[in-house]
Protein backbone atom coordinates (compact mmCIF):
# COMPACT_ATOMS: atom_id res chain seq x y z
CA UNK A 1 0.00 0.00 0.00
CA UNK A 2 1.33 3.38 -0.81
CA UNK A 3 1.32 6.65 0.65
CA UNK A 4 -1.29 8.31 -0.82
CA UNK A 5 -3.64 5.24 -0.54
CA UNK A 6 -2.81 5.13 3.11
CA UNK A 7 -4.09 9.00 3.62
CA UNK A 8 -7.33 7.93 1.23
CA UNK A 9 -8.14 5.37 3.99
CA UNK A 10 -7.63 7.67 6.70
CA UNK A 11 -9.39 10.39 4.79
CA UNK A 12 -12.79 7.67 5.02
CA UNK A 13 -12.87 6.98 8.33
CA UNK A 14 -11.42 10.51 9.56
CA UNK A 15 -13.31 12.74 7.37
CA UNK A 16 -12.78 16.15 9.38
CA UNK A 17 -9.65 14.97 11.27
CA UNK A 18 -7.48 14.96 8.36
CA UNK A 19 -6.30 18.27 7.14
CA UNK A 20 -3.27 18.19 4.57
CA UNK A 21 -0.30 15.54 3.69
CA UNK A 22 2.82 16.31 2.28
CA UNK A 23 5.34 13.62 0.87
CA UNK A 24 9.14 14.60 1.31
CA UNK A 25 12.55 12.19 0.53
CA UNK A 26 9.97 9.67 1.02
CA UNK A 27 8.55 10.65 4.28
CA UNK A 28 4.88 10.98 4.59
CA UNK A 29 3.86 13.56 7.37
CA UNK A 30 -0.22 13.80 7.69
CA UNK A 31 -1.41 17.18 9.02
CA UNK A 32 -4.11 16.38 11.92
CA UNK A 33 -7.05 18.25 13.78
CA UNK A 34 -5.32 18.45 17.18
CA UNK A 35 -8.74 17.31 18.24
CA UNK A 36 -8.86 13.84 16.98
CA UNK A 37 -5.33 12.94 17.77
CA UNK A 38 -6.58 10.16 20.29
CA UNK A 39 -9.00 8.53 18.06
CA UNK A 40 -6.96 8.81 15.17
CA UNK A 41 -3.67 7.34 17.05
CA UNK A 42 -5.99 4.65 18.42
CA UNK A 43 -7.46 3.71 14.76
CA UNK A 44 -2.90 4.05 13.45
CA UNK A 45 -1.87 1.56 16.26
CA UNK A 46 -4.73 -0.96 15.88
CA UNK A 47 -5.81 -1.29 12.28
CA UNK A 48 -4.51 -2.88 9.31
CA UNK A 49 -3.12 -2.01 7.03
CA UNK A 50 -1.11 0.56 9.60
CA UNK A 51 -0.38 -1.48 12.69
CA UNK A 52 1.57 1.48 14.24
CA UNK A 53 3.09 -0.16 17.84
CA UNK A 54 5.76 2.22 18.06
CA UNK A 55 6.39 5.75 18.94
CA UNK A 56 9.40 6.70 18.04
CA UNK A 57 9.33 10.05 18.78
CA UNK A 58 7.62 13.06 19.48
CA UNK A 59 8.73 16.51 19.14
CA UNK A 60 7.42 19.76 20.50
CA UNK A 61 7.41 22.61 17.35
CA UNK A 62 7.29 26.39 18.39
CA UNK A 63 6.75 28.81 14.69
CA UNK A 64 7.60 31.51 16.31
CA UNK A 65 5.82 34.17 17.73
CA UNK A 66 2.95 35.95 15.79
CA UNK A 67 2.29 32.91 13.28
CA UNK A 68 -1.01 31.39 14.22
CA UNK A 69 -1.52 28.57 15.39
CA UNK A 70 2.39 28.85 16.85
CA UNK A 71 2.84 25.62 18.06
CA UNK A 72 2.91 22.05 16.53
CA UNK A 73 3.80 18.48 17.67
CA UNK A 74 5.10 15.99 15.08
CA UNK A 75 4.79 12.40 16.48
CA UNK A 76 6.72 9.96 14.62
CA UNK A 77 5.30 6.11 14.33
CA UNK A 78 6.71 2.92 13.27
CA UNK A 79 5.37 0.00 12.55
CA UNK A 80 7.69 -3.06 13.42
CA UNK A 81 5.21 -5.41 11.68
CA UNK A 82 4.80 -3.81 8.19
CA UNK A 83 8.45 -1.88 8.95
CA UNK A 84 7.81 1.48 7.88
CA UNK A 85 6.76 4.88 9.30
CA UNK A 86 4.88 7.76 9.12
CA UNK A 87 4.69 11.31 10.67
CA UNK A 88 1.45 12.65 12.25
CA UNK A 89 1.86 16.65 12.90
CA UNK A 90 -0.73 18.85 14.72
CA UNK A 91 -0.95 22.48 14.95
CA UNK A 92 -2.43 24.46 17.96
CA UNK A 93 -2.31 27.69 19.93
CA UNK A 94 -0.61 28.49 22.87
CA UNK A 95 -3.93 28.56 25.26
CA UNK A 96 -5.41 25.09 23.73
CA UNK A 97 -5.31 22.14 25.06
CA UNK A 98 -3.47 18.77 23.89
CA UNK A 99 -4.44 15.22 25.01
CA UNK A 100 -1.81 12.91 25.80
CA UNK A 101 -1.33 10.36 23.55
CA UNK A 102 0.66 8.22 26.69
CA UNK A 103 -2.42 5.73 27.07
CA UNK A 104 -2.02 4.64 23.32
CA UNK A 105 1.73 4.14 23.44
CA UNK A 106 3.53 4.61 27.29
CA UNK A 107 6.51 5.69 25.38
CA UNK A 108 4.92 9.47 24.85
CA UNK A 109 5.12 9.46 28.66
CA UNK A 110 8.82 11.26 28.84
CA UNK A 111 8.81 12.94 25.86
CA UNK A 112 5.72 14.11 26.92
CA UNK A 113 6.99 15.81 29.84
CA UNK A 114 9.61 17.33 27.76
CA UNK A 115 7.50 18.95 25.20
CA UNK A 116 5.52 20.50 28.60
CA UNK A 117 8.67 22.09 30.08
CA UNK A 118 10.44 23.06 27.50
CA UNK A 119 7.32 24.59 25.03
CA UNK A 120 4.74 24.90 27.86
CA UNK A 121 2.31 22.81 26.07
CA UNK A 122 -0.85 21.61 27.67
CA UNK A 123 -1.17 18.17 28.24
CA UNK A 124 -4.24 16.57 29.35
CA UNK A 125 -4.69 13.39 31.67
CA UNK A 126 -1.32 12.71 31.14
CA UNK A 127 -0.31 10.41 34.18
CA UNK A 128 2.79 12.06 35.24
CA UNK A 129 3.16 15.48 34.19
CA UNK A 130 6.45 16.77 36.06
CA UNK A 131 9.63 18.73 34.81
CA UNK A 132 11.72 16.14 33.11
CA UNK A 133 15.12 17.67 32.49
CA UNK A 134 14.90 21.46 34.02
CA UNK A 135 15.10 21.85 37.52
CA UNK A 136 11.98 22.14 39.49
CA UNK A 137 12.13 25.97 39.80
CA UNK A 138 12.90 27.09 36.37
CA UNK A 139 10.98 29.47 35.11
CA UNK A 140 10.40 30.02 31.46
CA UNK A 141 10.20 27.60 28.51
CA UNK A 142 13.71 27.24 26.74
CA UNK A 143 12.97 25.48 23.29
CA UNK A 144 10.40 28.65 22.56
CA UNK A 145 11.42 31.25 20.03
CA UNK A 146 11.87 33.89 21.73
CA UNK A 147 13.92 32.32 24.79
CA UNK A 148 17.29 34.05 24.75
CA UNK A 149 20.30 31.58 24.05
CA UNK A 150 22.71 33.80 26.03
CA UNK A 151 20.78 33.71 29.02
CA UNK A 152 18.25 35.55 30.85
CA UNK A 153 18.52 39.30 30.91
CA UNK A 154 21.75 38.94 28.85
CA UNK A 155 21.46 42.64 27.67
CA UNK A 156 20.90 44.31 30.54
CA UNK A 157 23.35 45.54 32.35
CA UNK A 158 25.17 43.95 35.44
CA UNK A 159 24.25 45.35 39.46
CA UNK A 160 25.78 44.29 41.95
CA UNK B 1 -2.84 -1.11 64.11
CA UNK B 2 -0.73 -2.86 61.43
CA UNK B 3 -0.06 -0.15 58.42
CA UNK B 4 2.33 -0.54 55.70
CA UNK B 5 4.97 2.20 55.15
CA UNK B 6 7.58 2.20 52.19
CA UNK B 7 10.77 3.25 52.68
CA UNK B 8 12.20 6.16 50.37
CA UNK B 9 15.75 5.97 49.99
CA UNK B 10 17.64 7.80 47.53
CA UNK B 11 20.35 6.55 45.01
CA UNK B 12 22.62 8.82 43.11
CA UNK B 13 23.36 11.26 41.45
CA UNK B 14 26.90 10.20 42.42
CA UNK B 15 26.77 6.83 42.71
CA UNK B 16 29.48 4.86 40.78
CA UNK B 17 27.33 2.16 39.54
CA UNK B 18 24.43 4.76 38.19
CA UNK B 19 26.84 5.03 34.79
CA UNK B 20 26.57 9.01 35.34
CA UNK B 21 24.43 11.26 36.97
CA UNK B 22 21.55 9.11 37.43
CA UNK B 23 19.27 9.71 40.16
CA UNK B 24 16.59 6.98 41.21
CA UNK B 25 14.00 7.44 43.93
CA UNK B 26 13.36 4.00 45.54
CA UNK B 27 10.56 3.06 47.43
CA UNK B 28 11.15 -0.13 49.07
CA UNK B 29 8.91 -3.10 51.01
CA UNK B 30 12.29 -4.21 53.06
CA UNK B 31 14.47 -5.41 50.60
CA UNK B 32 12.03 -5.22 47.43
CA UNK B 33 11.62 -2.29 44.73
CA UNK B 34 7.60 -0.93 44.91
CA UNK B 35 8.14 1.87 42.89
CA UNK B 36 11.37 3.43 41.18
CA UNK B 37 11.43 6.73 39.99
CA UNK B 38 14.12 7.98 37.61
CA UNK B 39 15.19 11.88 38.32
CA UNK B 40 17.37 12.95 35.23
CA UNK B 41 18.57 16.04 33.49
CA UNK B 42 21.76 17.06 36.04
CA UNK B 43 23.65 17.36 32.46
CA UNK B 44 21.58 19.45 30.40
CA UNK B 45 23.15 21.34 28.26
CA UNK B 46 20.07 22.30 25.68
CA UNK B 47 21.49 20.53 22.86
CA UNK B 48 18.73 20.74 20.67
CA UNK B 49 18.53 24.81 21.60
CA UNK B 50 22.27 25.48 20.81
CA UNK B 51 21.42 23.62 17.23
CA UNK B 52 19.18 26.26 16.34
CA UNK B 53 21.38 29.30 16.09
CA UNK B 54 24.53 27.04 14.30
CA UNK B 55 24.91 26.32 10.72
CA UNK B 56 24.40 22.35 9.80
CA UNK B 57 28.33 21.98 9.94
CA UNK B 58 28.83 23.64 13.27
CA UNK B 59 26.70 21.33 15.01
CA UNK B 60 28.73 18.31 14.35
CA UNK B 61 30.71 18.58 17.46
CA UNK B 62 28.00 18.40 19.58
CA UNK B 63 26.85 15.38 18.28
CA UNK B 64 30.02 13.36 19.55
CA UNK B 65 29.05 15.26 23.43
CA UNK B 66 25.96 12.98 23.32
CA UNK B 67 26.80 9.58 23.66
CA UNK B 68 30.69 9.77 24.60
CA UNK B 69 30.90 6.36 24.49
CA UNK B 70 30.01 6.66 20.38
CA UNK B 71 31.02 9.46 19.03
CA UNK B 72 31.70 8.21 15.62
CA UNK B 73 28.56 6.61 15.41
CA UNK B 74 26.67 9.73 16.60
CA UNK B 75 28.71 11.74 13.76
CA UNK B 76 26.83 9.03 11.13
CA UNK B 77 23.30 9.02 12.53
CA UNK B 78 23.64 13.43 12.16
CA UNK B 79 25.57 13.60 8.89
CA UNK B 80 23.20 11.34 7.11
CA UNK B 81 19.99 13.47 8.77
CA UNK B 82 20.90 16.43 7.08
CA UNK B 83 22.44 14.27 3.62
CA UNK B 84 18.46 13.25 3.68
CA UNK B 85 17.70 16.71 3.66
CA UNK B 86 19.91 18.19 1.13
CA UNK B 87 19.04 14.74 -1.14
CA UNK B 88 22.63 14.44 -1.92
CA UNK B 89 24.46 10.65 -2.47
CA UNK B 90 27.69 10.29 -0.35
CA UNK B 91 30.31 8.09 -2.76
CA UNK B 92 30.66 4.54 -2.01
CA UNK B 93 34.31 4.29 -0.76
CA UNK B 94 32.96 6.93 2.11
CA UNK B 95 29.91 4.88 3.13
CA UNK B 96 32.49 1.88 3.26
CA UNK B 97 34.80 3.96 5.50
CA UNK B 98 31.92 4.99 7.78
CA UNK B 99 30.24 1.80 7.67
CA UNK B 100 33.97 0.44 9.46
CA UNK B 101 34.28 3.16 11.81
CA UNK B 102 31.02 2.76 13.53
CA UNK B 103 31.58 -1.25 13.53
CA UNK B 104 34.83 -0.37 15.37
CA UNK B 105 32.83 2.42 17.54
CA UNK B 106 30.42 -0.33 18.55
CA UNK B 107 33.03 -2.80 19.35
CA UNK B 108 34.32 -0.33 21.85
CA UNK B 109 31.06 1.15 23.85
CA UNK B 110 30.24 -2.56 24.02
CA UNK B 111 33.76 -3.52 25.07
CA UNK B 112 32.83 -0.40 28.04
CA UNK B 113 29.38 -1.84 28.81
CA UNK B 114 30.92 -5.44 29.63
CA UNK B 115 33.26 -4.67 31.56
CA UNK B 116 31.45 -1.78 34.01
CA UNK B 117 28.49 -4.18 34.04
CA UNK B 118 30.82 -7.00 35.23
CA UNK B 119 32.10 -4.75 37.63
CA UNK B 120 29.02 -3.65 38.92
CA UNK B 121 27.80 -7.04 39.35
CA UNK B 122 31.07 -8.32 41.48
CA UNK B 123 33.24 -9.55 38.42
CA UNK B 124 35.91 -7.69 38.21
CA UNK B 125 38.45 -9.28 36.08
CA UNK B 126 36.37 -8.76 32.97
CA UNK B 127 36.72 -4.80 33.22
CA UNK B 128 40.67 -5.44 32.79
CA UNK B 129 40.41 -7.81 29.61
CA UNK B 130 38.13 -5.40 27.52
CA UNK B 131 39.92 -2.40 28.25
CA UNK B 132 42.48 -4.01 26.60
CA UNK B 133 41.19 -4.71 23.59
CA UNK B 134 39.02 -0.80 23.74
CA UNK B 135 42.78 0.43 23.78
CA UNK B 136 43.48 -1.28 20.02
CA UNK B 137 40.37 0.28 19.42
CA UNK B 138 40.70 3.86 19.96
CA UNK B 139 43.84 3.28 18.76
CA UNK B 140 42.57 3.04 15.67
CA UNK B 141 40.04 5.15 15.61
CA UNK B 142 42.54 7.62 17.29
CA UNK B 143 45.14 6.70 14.18
CA UNK B 144 41.81 8.00 11.96
CA UNK B 145 40.70 10.69 13.34
CA UNK B 146 43.19 12.38 15.47
CA UNK B 147 40.71 11.96 18.68
CA UNK B 148 39.97 9.10 20.99
CA UNK B 149 36.62 10.14 22.20
CA UNK B 150 35.61 13.02 20.41
CA UNK B 151 36.54 12.29 16.60
CA UNK B 152 34.25 14.58 14.46
CA UNK B 153 35.28 13.08 11.42
CA UNK B 154 32.15 12.82 9.69
CA UNK B 155 31.64 15.50 7.24
CA UNK B 156 28.16 16.48 5.29
CA UNK B 157 28.85 14.77 2.04
CA UNK B 158 31.43 12.72 3.36
CA UNK B 159 34.50 11.85 5.38
CA UNK B 160 36.86 14.79 6.57
CA UNK B 161 39.96 12.97 5.34
CA UNK B 162 40.84 9.45 3.96
CA UNK B 163 41.66 6.74 6.08
CA UNK B 164 45.88 6.16 6.63
CA UNK B 165 47.45 3.84 4.64
CA UNK B 166 48.26 1.39 7.46
CA UNK B 167 44.20 1.35 8.09
CA UNK B 168 43.61 -1.63 6.64
CA UNK B 169 46.45 -3.67 7.84
CA UNK B 170 45.69 -2.30 11.72
CA UNK B 171 41.89 -2.94 11.31
CA UNK B 172 42.86 -6.40 9.84
CA UNK B 173 45.13 -7.27 12.75
CA UNK B 174 42.34 -6.49 15.27
CA UNK B 175 39.62 -8.38 13.67
CA UNK B 176 41.91 -11.58 13.41
CA UNK B 177 42.51 -11.58 16.83
CA UNK B 178 39.36 -10.21 18.38
CA UNK B 179 37.19 -13.47 17.83
CA UNK B 180 39.26 -15.18 20.50
CA UNK B 181 38.96 -12.48 22.86
CA UNK B 182 35.23 -12.45 23.11
CA UNK B 183 35.64 -16.43 23.98
CA UNK B 184 37.86 -15.12 26.33
CA UNK B 185 35.42 -13.09 28.45
CA UNK B 186 32.26 -15.31 27.41
CA UNK B 187 34.70 -17.90 29.86
CA UNK B 188 34.96 -15.69 32.69
CA UNK B 189 31.21 -15.08 32.18
CA UNK B 190 28.45 -16.87 30.24
CA UNK B 191 28.49 -20.40 32.27
CA UNK B 192 29.88 -18.31 35.56
CA UNK B 193 27.12 -19.66 38.25
CA UNK B 194 27.38 -16.68 39.58
CA UNK B 195 26.78 -14.31 36.77
CA UNK B 196 23.88 -16.54 36.00
CA UNK B 197 22.62 -16.30 39.26
CA UNK B 198 22.83 -12.57 39.42
CA UNK B 199 21.33 -11.78 35.36
CA UNK B 200 19.29 -14.99 34.85
CA UNK B 201 15.14 -13.87 35.01
CA UNK B 202 15.86 -10.47 36.67
CA UNK B 203 14.76 -7.37 35.01
CA UNK B 204 12.54 -9.08 33.04
CA UNK B 205 10.79 -6.56 30.11
CA UNK B 206 8.39 -8.52 27.53
CA UNK B 207 8.11 -8.22 24.30
CA UNK B 208 4.80 -6.26 24.40
CA UNK B 209 6.23 -3.60 27.31
CA UNK B 210 9.26 -3.21 24.99
CA UNK B 211 7.92 -2.43 22.10
CA UNK B 212 5.03 -0.01 24.07
CA UNK B 213 7.90 1.73 26.27
CA UNK B 214 9.56 2.28 22.68
CA UNK B 215 13.04 0.48 23.77
CA UNK B 216 15.53 -0.08 21.08
CA UNK B 217 18.95 -1.77 20.70
CA UNK B 218 20.01 -4.47 22.10
CA UNK B 219 17.40 -3.90 24.49
CA UNK B 220 14.68 -4.51 22.32
CA UNK B 221 16.50 -7.19 20.94
CA UNK B 222 16.83 -9.03 24.21
CA UNK B 223 13.41 -9.24 24.71
CA UNK B 224 12.57 -11.24 21.46
CA UNK B 225 11.98 -8.17 18.63
CA UNK B 226 13.95 -8.89 15.55
CA UNK B 227 14.88 -5.30 15.15
CA UNK B 228 17.56 -3.61 13.71
CA UNK B 229 17.93 -0.24 11.94
CA UNK B 230 20.97 -1.25 9.64
CA UNK B 231 18.57 -4.35 8.13
CA UNK B 232 15.25 -2.74 8.04
CA UNK B 233 16.08 0.35 6.96
CA UNK B 234 19.35 0.27 5.60
CA UNK B 235 21.44 3.07 5.74
CA UNK B 236 25.19 3.88 4.51
CA UNK B 237 25.30 0.58 2.24
CA UNK B 238 24.55 -2.07 5.36
CA UNK B 239 22.60 -3.72 2.77
CA UNK B 240 25.79 -4.70 0.85
CA UNK B 241 27.33 -7.10 3.95
CA UNK B 242 26.06 -9.92 5.61
CA UNK B 243 25.56 -10.19 9.27
CA UNK B 244 23.05 -11.74 11.96
CA UNK B 245 20.51 -9.50 14.24
CA UNK B 246 21.11 -11.75 17.64
CA UNK B 247 17.82 -12.20 19.75
CA UNK B 248 17.07 -13.09 23.61
CA UNK B 249 13.94 -14.78 24.55
CA UNK B 250 13.02 -14.08 27.96
CA UNK B 251 14.09 -10.47 27.91
CA UNK B 252 16.15 -10.57 30.98
CA UNK B 253 19.82 -9.34 32.12
CA UNK B 254 21.26 -12.64 30.49
CA UNK B 255 19.79 -12.04 27.33
CA UNK B 256 20.80 -8.52 26.56
CA UNK B 257 24.02 -9.65 27.86
CA UNK B 258 24.06 -12.11 25.19
CA UNK B 259 23.13 -10.41 22.95
CA UNK B 260 26.01 -7.85 22.78
CA UNK B 261 28.43 -10.59 23.19
CA UNK B 262 27.01 -11.59 19.74
CA UNK B 263 26.81 -8.29 18.43
CA UNK B 264 30.57 -7.91 18.89
CA UNK B 265 30.68 -10.83 16.72
CA UNK B 266 28.66 -9.61 14.42
CA UNK B 267 30.57 -6.40 14.01
CA UNK B 268 33.49 -7.74 13.94
CA UNK B 269 32.29 -9.80 10.57
CA UNK B 270 31.37 -6.49 9.23
CA UNK B 271 34.49 -4.86 9.87
CA UNK B 272 35.83 -7.76 7.94
CA UNK B 273 33.94 -7.45 4.95
CA UNK B 274 34.20 -3.72 4.68
CA UNK B 275 38.14 -4.00 4.37
CA UNK B 276 37.95 -6.60 1.98
CA UNK B 277 35.39 -5.03 -0.34
CA UNK B 278 37.02 -1.73 -0.19
CA UNK B 279 36.17 0.24 -3.12
CA UNK B 280 38.68 3.28 -4.27
CA UNK B 281 37.52 6.34 -5.19
CA UNK B 282 36.29 9.97 -3.70
CA UNK B 283 35.83 9.95 0.08
CA UNK B 284 33.24 13.41 -0.36
CA UNK B 285 30.40 13.82 -2.26
CA UNK B 286 30.99 16.49 -5.15
CA UNK B 287 28.49 19.02 -3.99
CA UNK B 288 30.74 22.40 -4.28
CA UNK B 289 27.83 23.91 -2.49
CA UNK B 290 27.65 21.65 -0.02
CA UNK B 291 31.00 19.72 0.83
CA UNK B 292 34.44 20.66 2.29
CA UNK B 293 37.18 20.92 -0.35
CA UNK B 294 40.19 18.54 0.58
CA UNK B 295 41.60 20.29 3.34
CA UNK B 296 45.81 20.11 1.88
CA UNK B 297 44.31 22.27 -1.35
CA UNK B 298 42.58 24.69 1.21
CA UNK B 299 46.73 25.90 1.86
CA UNK B 300 47.43 26.04 -1.33
CA UNK B 301 44.50 26.88 -3.92
CA UNK B 302 42.34 30.34 -3.82
CA UNK B 303 39.58 28.55 -4.88
CA UNK B 304 39.74 25.95 -2.46
CA UNK B 305 40.01 28.44 0.64
CA UNK B 306 37.13 30.53 -0.99
CA UNK B 307 35.03 27.52 -1.09
CA UNK B 308 35.84 26.27 2.74
CA UNK B 309 35.53 29.87 3.72
CA UNK B 310 31.96 30.18 2.74
CA UNK B 311 31.04 26.68 3.38
CA UNK B 312 32.50 26.89 6.94
CA UNK B 313 31.28 31.02 7.84
CA UNK B 314 27.76 31.02 6.35
CA UNK B 315 27.00 27.49 5.82
CA UNK B 316 24.61 26.10 2.91
CA UNK B 317 20.72 26.38 2.31
CA UNK B 318 18.76 23.08 2.30
CA UNK B 319 15.32 23.34 1.05
CA UNK B 320 12.45 24.14 2.99
CA UNK B 321 11.42 20.52 4.70
CA UNK B 322 11.97 17.91 7.39
CA UNK B 323 13.11 14.65 7.56
CA UNK B 324 14.36 11.87 10.27
CA UNK B 325 17.02 9.95 9.88
CA UNK B 326 17.80 6.95 12.38
CA UNK B 327 21.16 5.11 12.83
CA UNK B 328 21.23 1.60 14.82
CA UNK B 329 24.01 2.82 17.31
CA UNK B 330 25.24 1.02 20.38
CA UNK B 331 22.88 1.97 22.78
CA UNK B 332 19.69 1.51 20.17
CA UNK B 333 18.13 3.93 17.78
CA UNK B 334 19.68 7.08 17.45
CA UNK B 335 17.65 9.82 15.06
CA UNK B 336 17.94 13.41 14.04
CA UNK B 337 14.60 14.70 13.10
CA UNK B 338 15.45 18.17 11.38
CA UNK B 339 13.18 21.01 10.04
CA UNK B 340 14.57 23.27 7.56
CA UNK B 341 13.01 26.30 6.97
CA UNK B 342 15.34 27.24 3.87
CA UNK B 343 17.95 29.11 5.66
CA UNK B 344 21.47 28.30 6.85
CA UNK B 345 20.57 26.95 10.08
CA UNK B 346 18.09 24.54 11.10
CA UNK B 347 14.48 25.55 12.53
CA UNK B 348 14.35 22.61 15.07
CA UNK B 349 16.18 19.72 15.69
CA UNK B 350 15.05 17.12 17.90
CA UNK B 351 17.70 14.01 19.05
CA UNK B 352 15.70 11.27 19.61
CA UNK B 353 17.97 9.45 22.01
CA UNK B 354 18.17 6.04 22.34
CA UNK B 355 19.16 5.46 26.53
CA UNK B 356 16.44 7.90 27.11
CA UNK B 357 13.89 5.74 26.24
CA UNK B 358 15.47 2.91 27.34
CA UNK B 359 15.77 4.32 30.87
CA UNK B 360 11.84 5.63 30.79
CA UNK B 361 11.39 1.71 31.14
CA UNK B 362 13.81 0.89 33.94
CA UNK B 363 10.96 1.52 36.73
CA UNK B 364 8.64 -1.39 34.66
CA UNK B 365 11.79 -3.84 34.72
CA UNK B 366 12.48 -3.49 38.44
CA UNK B 367 9.14 -3.53 39.55
CA UNK B 368 9.24 -5.90 42.65
CA UNK B 369 13.10 -6.76 42.40
CA UNK B 370 15.86 -6.57 44.70
CA UNK B 371 17.44 -3.71 45.81
CA UNK B 372 20.66 -5.18 44.61
CA UNK B 373 18.83 -5.85 41.28
CA UNK B 374 18.46 -2.00 40.37
CA UNK B 375 22.07 -1.95 39.66
CA UNK B 376 22.18 -5.05 37.20
CA UNK B 377 19.36 -3.64 35.73
CA UNK B 378 21.08 -0.47 35.01
CA UNK B 379 23.85 -1.93 33.45
CA UNK B 380 21.89 -4.24 31.32
CA UNK B 381 20.74 -1.36 29.34
CA UNK B 382 23.63 0.53 29.12
CA UNK B 383 22.55 3.82 29.44
CA UNK B 384 25.09 7.16 29.06
CA UNK B 385 23.86 10.01 30.59
CA UNK B 386 25.13 12.54 28.68
CA UNK B 387 22.86 11.33 25.78
CA UNK B 388 20.02 11.14 28.38
CA UNK B 389 19.86 14.43 29.54
CA UNK B 390 21.10 16.26 25.82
Amino acid sequence: MDYHEMVDLLKEHFPEAILDYKIFREELTIEVDHHYIIPVGKFLRDEEPFKMDVLTDLAGLDYGEGKSPRFGIAYLLTSTEHIFRLRLKIRFGENDKVESVSGIWNSANWVEREAWEMYGINFVNHPDLRKLLLPDDFNGYPLRKDFPTKGYDFDKPFRV
Amino acid sequence: MAETRYMTINMGPQHPATHGVLRLLLELDGEYIVKATPIIGYLHRGVEKLAEERTYHQFIPFTDRLDYTAGMSNNLAYVMAVEKLLGIEVPKRAQYIRVALAEFQRIAAHLIWLGTHALDIGAMTVLFYTFRERETVLNILEHVSGARLTPSFMRIGGLAKDVPENFETLSMDFVEKFPEYIDGYETLLTENPIWLERTKGVGVLTKKDALNYGVTGPTLRGSGVKWDIRKQFPYSSYEDFEFDIPTGTVGDVYDRYKVRIEEMRQSNRIIKQVITNMPSGDIIADEPKVSLPEKEKVYHDIDALIRHFKIESAGFEPPEGEVFFSAENPKGELGFYVVSDGSNMPFRIKIRNPSYFNLAALPKMVEGSLIADVITVIGSIDIVLGEIDK
